[in-house]
């Protein structure tokens, strides 16, 4: 599936760089800003950030996308922030500025919500602090943003935001179908199934689920991806 | 490096412009979300009587619905607001000083009595809306919400198929005395000849006990305000 995403990505990526005329706006570099997060860097399973959140929001996909999004928004803005002040940041308070700004990101955009999508935020709540918490926007911000411009920083956010995304969803596609039987809230299980005795299975509503999931995940990309074994 | 005074403004002028930023978001956004809010109570108060259709919302709570207060001697209180009163402070009260809100849905000269309540869960609060029959005894329907409980387990509360359990259950005996309705530990018991019990949900016993304590301490007070406003005549 990440090949397939990567092949949107490009596609993508092709048409947006079309349009500059002197120099592509999206060099070889800054594509792989966009797509190593799919795949040698992904933040979930490679630089195994964000698992906390991967765990708490894929019970549902709707939450996952919601999840997905606002992080996707807070880790873009905030790197571009962060990019853009890096120069005058005083060494020594780094941690907290950048602190301050997603903290800052994360109400706004949890105030956003309570104000034009109320249903949203209402299940979103347990999971605000889980944003701000989210060591994928930390991870990103003393690793890109203190050291790039904020071109690059903005590319390396949104690659980064979706994907962490995009485990979120695959890890909660399967958590809902199997744990509730529906996808989006929509029952897609038969009752002709339940008559003949299929039951939801209970574990994939728990946090363990989500871990055995995103351990096959990793599995998976693992053994198709020898490079990224650690041998020691 | 910086200088100790750099570092030491840039930590005031950076946290006082994001301050103000936030001051002025939550005050503008304020009134929407205060709408939000006041919709998703008027939501849970016709559901637990009917099907809510967003659309018609508040065609429907303004035609049905009529808001009245009590205080604990059963009195109405008219000046108070209902749909206003803040359950977490009530509850703060002693019983005798608190306000009591009912809800009375009327539809087709059909009467039902719509009482909300307040509880603690296992993390957080939970709240209810309870509708009686006209008897002011049988629930017609429930609706629970919480904040955060667990989801899959002490969550389920405010799916529709524990809520149905309760359709049919009567809190008086059949001497008239309060029995409640009580919420049995665990599931897959057959209760369809108690008259006060419900099957419970497994692993989510911590915030049944709660919306049991909340069943039986909120409605007993409810008894005389309920006996008072049935024998008014209409």
């Amino acid at each position: 599936m990440s090949a397939k995403h990567e092949m949107e990505l490009e596609n993508g990526a092709s048409t947006l760089g079309g349009g500059a005329k002197t120099k592509p706006f999206l060099t070889a570099d800054r594509r792989h800003l966009l797509t190593d997060p799919f795949n040698d860097e992904n933040p979930i399973t490679v630089q195994v950030l964000g698992v906390c959140s991967a765990l708490a929001v894929t019970t549902q996909l709707k939450t996952s996308l919601v999840m997905a999004l606002s992080v996707i928004v807070v880790l873009t803005l905030s790197n571009v922030i962060i990019s853009a002040i890096r120069n005058t940041i005083p060494n020594r308070i780094r941690m907290i500025v950048q602190l301050l700004v997603i903290a800052g990101l994360v109400i706004l955009v949890d105030q956003l919500l309570k104000a034009f999508a109320y249903e949203v935020s209402r299940q979103l709540s347990v999971y605000v602090g889980l944003i701000i918490t989210n060591c994928i926007i930390m991870g990103r911000l003393e690793a890109k943003a203190m050291s790039s411009t904020p071109t690059e920083s903005f590319l390396d956010g949104i690659g980064n935001g979706v994907g962490y995304g995009a485990i979120l969803i695959v890890v909660s596609f399967f958590r809902e179908l199997f744990g509730s039987g529906t996808l989006m809230g929509i029952k897609v299980v038969p009752d002709a199934l339940y008559k003949m005795g299929y039951v939801n299975n209970g574990i994939m509503l728990t946090s363990a689920a989500a871990m055995f999931i995103i351990g096959i995940i990793i599995w998976i990309q693992r053994s198709r991806n020898t490079k990224l074994i650690d041998v020691s | 490096m910086h200088s100790n005074s750099y570092t030491l403004w840039y930590a005031i002028v950076s946290t006082a412009i994001v301050a103000v930023i936030l001051a002025v978001a939550a005050s503008s956004l304020r009134p929407m979300q205060e709408r939000n809010v006041a919709e998703a109570k008027r939501a849970a108060i016709l559901q637990s009587v009917m099907e809510v259709d967003p659309s018609t919302l508040e065609r429907d709570y303004n035609s049905f619905i009529s808001e009245r207060v009590f205080d604990a001697q059963g009195q109405e209180l008219p000046s108070v607001s209902a749909f206003d009163l803040d359950l977490k402070k009530e509850m703060r009260l002693a019983p005798q000083e608190r306000n009591y809100p009912l809800y009375l849905f009327t539809r087709d000269g059909e009467v039902k009595y719509i009482i909300p309540l307040q509880g603690k869960g296992l993390w957080g609060p939970i709240t209810a809306f309870v509708a009686l029959e006209s008897d002011g005894n049988t629930i017609f329907g429930v609706v629970f919400e919480h904040e955060k409980e667990t989801p899959g387990l002490g969550a389920e509360i405010n799916t529709s198929g524990f809520q149905e359990r309760f359709r049919g259950k009567t809190f008086f005996g059949d001497d008239g005395s309060f029995q409640s309705v009580r919420i049995l530990k665990g599931s897959g018991h057959d209760v369809s000849d108690e008259a006060h019990q419900v099957d419970g949900l497994t692993g989510a016993t911590m915030t049944l006990n709660g919306v049991n304590a909340m069943l039986s301490d909120g409605i007993s007070r409810y008894e005389s305000i309920l006996s008072g406003i049935k024998s008014q005549p209409r």
